[in-house]
């Protein structure tokens, strides 16, 4: 076999087979979501090997796995029953825009960087250790310092005296490389705590964007950032955790 | 360990592509937010979509859990579906399968608890959707199919097969380039 010369690996083929892993995946992500022929390699991938998976003997979930389901999902759907903006967005350039601006990203995440340093050292005594910090960053400084905690808790405390707009509130995203931003609450003018439960356990990891949008009372009602980030920075690991 | 007899019990189904299940339709509602159109996902695929990540992670709690997160996701982006880009099963499954692999990513699952320790041979696969891809899944040379299992449906890396076939890192790779071009090739006769 070794006489055939091996071929352009498969990009699409190796990420659906889930062999690009830590940094090649990332960077796989980050070209999937601005490059559209890529995306269709994917789904291609994705339905040639849909049998596959299909094939794989069913398991019934547990009976407490849907009423949680139901129960993170029902306070957004009590509060996004506006107009279907969703439909109209779709097409709209997707979040294929400003949203996976890299070069956006790498300058608010050295800012924050910068920042954090700084503000660890002067950091309240928290009553339990946080696992991760990232600190909110405008263009003019740092807005507000995040601690998560292991078990997704968050604390989120304002560096200085910023408000929302007039008839806004500030919503809180949480944006793996790649992937569409999940919404993870609210942030409040002064200190917010947000429970456990609000941060996938998925995304309680070093280097996800914690970025905060302005939205209309409730969130936004497509379930996605409707408008550009104003403050956001990167979750980093403390005390080597 | 890899004869191929896994790829009995075929049946001549549609494929996805063709035939969704009304879940094209379901995830129109989940889009406009209506969650009776989520629960009726939920019901028609979670124990495939819970098999699928079980299979990957080997752990029940980690693999419910990636459930839940599966359909949190799929709820949260029902308006980004866009039946151009394939069936409603391959687009969630391929959402349960990147949460899937996060999970391997950070959870080191072969030093952990692994009490199924070669479910590629001793469990056999079925493939009921399509015959195309077990013909041209049985056609690979034994290495490359193996490679593909391991990957695909056991989540295996490319290191970790290497280890487990004890084979050179490059030749495991270069298996798996060849593997994915052969089988192309295959599915587009």
């Amino acid at each position: 076999m070794s006489e055939i010369l091996p071929q352009q690996p498969d990009r699409a083929g190796l990420y659906v087979f889930g062999l690009l892993r830590g940094q090649e995946r990332r960077e796989f992500e980050a070209d999937l979501a601005v490059d559209p022929v890529l995306g269709r390699e994917v789904a291609a991938w994705q339905e040639r090997m849909l049998p596959l998976s299909l094939a794989i003997p069913p398991v019934v979930p547990s009976e407490t796995i849907w009423p949680e389901i139901a129960r993170l999902i029902a306070p957004r759907e009590a509060v996004t029953a506006g107009p279907v903006r969703a439909m109209a967005s779709r097409r709209a350039g997707g979040w294929a825009g400003w949203w996976d601006n890299v070069a956006v990203w790498r300058g608010i995440g050295a800012v924050a960087v910068a920042a954090l340093v700084a503000l660890i050292v002067v950091r309240p005594q928290p009553v339990s250790p946080p696992g991760m910090v990232a600190v909110l960053s405008s263009k003019a400084g740092p807005v507000f310092t995040v601690a998560l905690r292991s078990d997704g808790a968050m604390s989120i405390a304002p560096v200085g005296n910023a408000k929302p707009p007039p008839g806004k509130v500030w919503q809180l995203w949480a944006v793996a490389g790649g992937e569409k931003p999940v919404p993870v609450g609210f942030v409040e003018p002064g200190r917010t705590i947000l429970p456990r439960n609000d941060m996938p356990p998925d995304m309680r990891k070093p280097q996800i964007l914690m970025a905060v949008t302005v939205e209309p009372p409730g969130g936004s009602p497509t379930g996605q950032p409707d408008t550009p980030i104003v403050f956001s920075g990167p979750l980093l690991p403390i005390n080597g955790s | 360990m890899f004869d191929g007899t896994g790829f009995i019990g075929l049946s001549g189904n549609a494929t996805g592509s063709v035939a969704d299940d009304g879940l094209g339709q379901l995830l129109r509602r989940c889009a406009e937010r209506d969650p009776q159109a989520l629960k009726a996902i939920y019901d028609a695929m979670a124990p495939t979509m819970l098999g699928v990540a079980l299979r990957l992670l080997r752990n029940r709690p980690h693999a419910e859990e990636t459930l839940q997160d599966a359909f949190l996701q799929i709820w949260r982006n029902a308006d980004r579906y866009d039946q151009s880009r394939g069936s409603p099963k391959a687009w969630m499954i391929g959402i349960l399968r990147y949460r899937a692999l996060d999970r391997l990513e950070t959870e080191r699952r072969h030093t952990g608890t692994d009490e199924l320790p070669d479910v590629a041979a001793d469990m056999p696969v079925g493939i009921e959707d399509s015959r195309a891809l077990a013909t041209c899944i049985e056609e690979l040379p034994e290495t490359w199919r193996k490679s593909v299992m391991l990957s695909y449906v056991e989540g295996y890396s490319h290191s970790e097969i290497a280890e487990r076939t004890d084979t050179p890192l490059g030749t495991v790779k270069s298996w798996i380039v060849r593997a994915l071009a052969a089988l192309k090739k295959c599915m587009e006769r």
